[in-house]
């Protein structure tokens, strides 16, 4: 029976040979790059005065792009629209297996289910991390090419510190957090429905409907915000744009996603180990 | 080719059920497999035998009863059970942004082979070398067919699981994986083969098991299923006359017009009592034999009978 290294190998050997990978990765490059580079020429255009970008406002707009705080829009931008792509990723890994009936093909190869269902699930999971290290690198090379642009100097005074790289990391693992739970939580979908349009839809739904429903919810005084803490969604936001955290909002925090995961990792294991891998309409 | 009369049998079902809500797709089947024999697993389209196949091999849960391969019990010990099988079900399905090659090579990598020559030997074997290289979504139905019985080779299984092989091809292809599992037959292997085309099944197996709405109705050799089911077929001339004759003997079980020919359902021993018959009633005869029990007839009648009990 094949080990959890070789499955492993062999998801990723896929994932990375599947043309729909690619795609979403130009996706993701090509529309951070586009931001930066507009921003860029903006900042360009406004010091020739075609922008009438001034005072607070314009210094705002700045430090939106330059070093330190640009760095923070590369990995915000991977977060937001990464979380999108990987979660399109997630489910067409499960749906896509699901319509060729390539599962069935690797069980009959001798294939644990829940080993395999553990090494798709690595692998989206490096599918994150890259991600991450993608928009960081974007963020990262977009600011110091604005700081060139707009005062000529790679600002290293700016960013250079152990507090900036300190800053970065807690960013970067923020949106790995959340990138990581939108992508499980389209493949157990996905595993669950065994649809990939569902298993993307639904995860769409949840996540720009959740996010809007829940805010509307906090907004109805104190039993509002409690009830919009049952929903995963609060809590990846209150991790995401919360600064002033306390105690008592990690321990929510942590209880609710923690709990969230466990059910979705639960869900998918049972379902997939027991799962009909015959499609049906044969004799 | 010969059967083995050592060990367990190949495939043992005993009271294999499976139920999907009130739907019983597959009841309480129980039936054995000889080890060496190119088994024929038939029914018409609907019947439980992918369902069952599913079971046989750790891709559906069976409500009760047990399913063995080579004396190990599939939900127990599933990857003893596997590990001397291979198996296509259902369609051929791969990844079709990948070439066959690469198909395979990542299948290997699964089954723990590290050998490459083994799979230029099962793209050989299937005739597929030539293409190998294209991508899968590119092949036409029978070399995916193909492409599927290679991966199932690449085990170097004892026993070969194959449902309907040869669904979606033409004459042609239909014949080639036909030699194919003729030829693979003659290694010594198992083969396992589900098919609603009865006469390719009659072409190729040595043994049968007949299944209609997930009851087993017949198992054994195809040559005890076929058995009393020869026919003498007469040529003579006026046949209506001549029927209502035959059908007024007490040994006569039935005569049916076919072909020009009046088959008479009758022992093959009273062919000269017949013939007798015939000709002193002033019948010229000018044919008589045994028309051969074909499997269609013999399902039909089997499924035909079942029916009606239903």
């Amino acid at each position: 029976m094949a080990s959890l290294g070789t499955l492993f190998g062999v998801e990723l050997a896929k994932i990375v040979r599947r043309p729909m990978t690619w795609i979403l990765v130009v996706i993701l490059f090509g529309f951070t790059v586009l931001v930066y580079t507009s921003l860029i020429l903006a900042l360009v255009s406004g010091f020739e005065g075609n922008v009438t970008v001034e005072g607070a406002e314009g210094q705002s707009f700045e430090d939106m792009i330059l070093l330190p705080d640009g760095f923070s829009l590369g990995v915000g931008l991977a977060q937001g629209v990464g979380s999108v792509l990987l979660a399109i990723l997630a489910a067409g890994t499960f749906g896509s297996e699901f319509s060729w009936g390539t599962l069935r093909t690797m069980l009959l190869m001798r294939a644990d289910r829940v080993r395999l269902l553990i090494a798709k699930l690595l692998v989206l999971l490096l599918a994150v991390v890259v991600v991450m290290l993608l928009g960081a690198a974007i963020g990262l090379f977009g600011s110091l090419v604005a700081g060139i642009v707009v005062d000529g100097s790679l600002r290293t005074d700016q960013w250079l510190t152990a507090s900036f790289f300190r800053d970065a990391a807690r960013l970067m693992l923020i949106g790995m957090v959340y990138s990581t739970f939108w992508t499980l939580f389209a493949a157990a979908l996905t595993i669950v429905t065994r649809s990939l349009a569902a298993g993307i839809g639904v995860t769409m739904a949840a996540l720009f409907v959740g996010d809007f429903t829940t805010s509307i919810i906090a907004g109805l005084g104190t039993l509002g915000r409690w009830i919009s803490r049952i929903f995963p969604n609060t809590a990846l936001n209150a991790l995401s744009t919360g600064t002033d955290l306390v105690a008592t909002d990690w321990a929510w925090i942590v209880t609710n996603l923690v709990g969230y995961t466990a059910l979705m990792l639960a869900i998918a294991v049972v379902r997939f180990r027991r799962m009909n891998m015959i499609s049906g309409g044969g004799g | 080719m010969g059967l083995s009369q050592n060990g367990p049998p190949a495939i043992e079902f005993a009271g294999l059920t499976k139920r999907f809500g009130t739907f019983v797709a597959v009841d309480r089947l129980t039936f054995s497999v000889p080890a060496g024999s190119v088994f024929g697993f038939l029914g018409p389209n609907g019947a439980g035998k992918t369902t069952t196949i599913g079971m046989l091999l750790g891709l559906i849960e069976p409500d009760e009863g047990t399913a063995t391969i080579f004396g190990h019990d599939v939900r127990t010990d599933l990857p003893a059970a596997l590990a001397r099988t291979g198996a296509l079900v259902e369609r051929p399905s791969f990844y079709p942004y990948l070439s066959g090659r690469t198909n395979l090579r990542l299948m290997a990598r699964i089954a723990g082979i590290d050998d490459p020559k083994r799979i230029d030997a099962a793209l050989e074997m299937v005739d597929l070398t030539a293409r190998a290289n294209a991508n899968f979504g590119g092949y036409s139905q029978g070399m995916k067919q193909r492409l599927g019985i290679a991966a199932a080779l690449l085990l170097e299984p004892d026993l070969l699981i194959l449902d309907e092989p040869t669904n979606g091809l033409d004459p042609a292809g239909q014949h080639e994986i036909r030699s194919l599992i003729r030829d693979l037959a003659s290694a010594g292997r198992t083969i396992f083969l589900s098919s609603h085309l009865l006469h390719e099944v009659q072409e190729i197996c040595t043994h049968v098991a007949i299944i209609h709405r997930g009851t087993l109705i017949a198992s054994g050799p195809l040559s005890e299923i076929l058995a009393g089911g020869e026919r003498l077929a007469i040529r003579v001339d006026r046949p209506e006359a001549a029927a209502d004759l035959l059908r007024r003997l007490p040994v006569v079980r039935g005569v049916e017009e076919q072909d020009g020919h009046l088959l008479v359902d009758a022992p093959v021993d009273e062919a000269a009592a017949l013939n007798r018959a015939l000709v002193e009633a002033g019948f010229a005869v000018s044919a008589l034999g045994v028309r051969e029990s074909r499997l269609e007839e013999r399902f039909l009648a089997l499924t035909e009978a079942r029916r009606g009990e239903g």
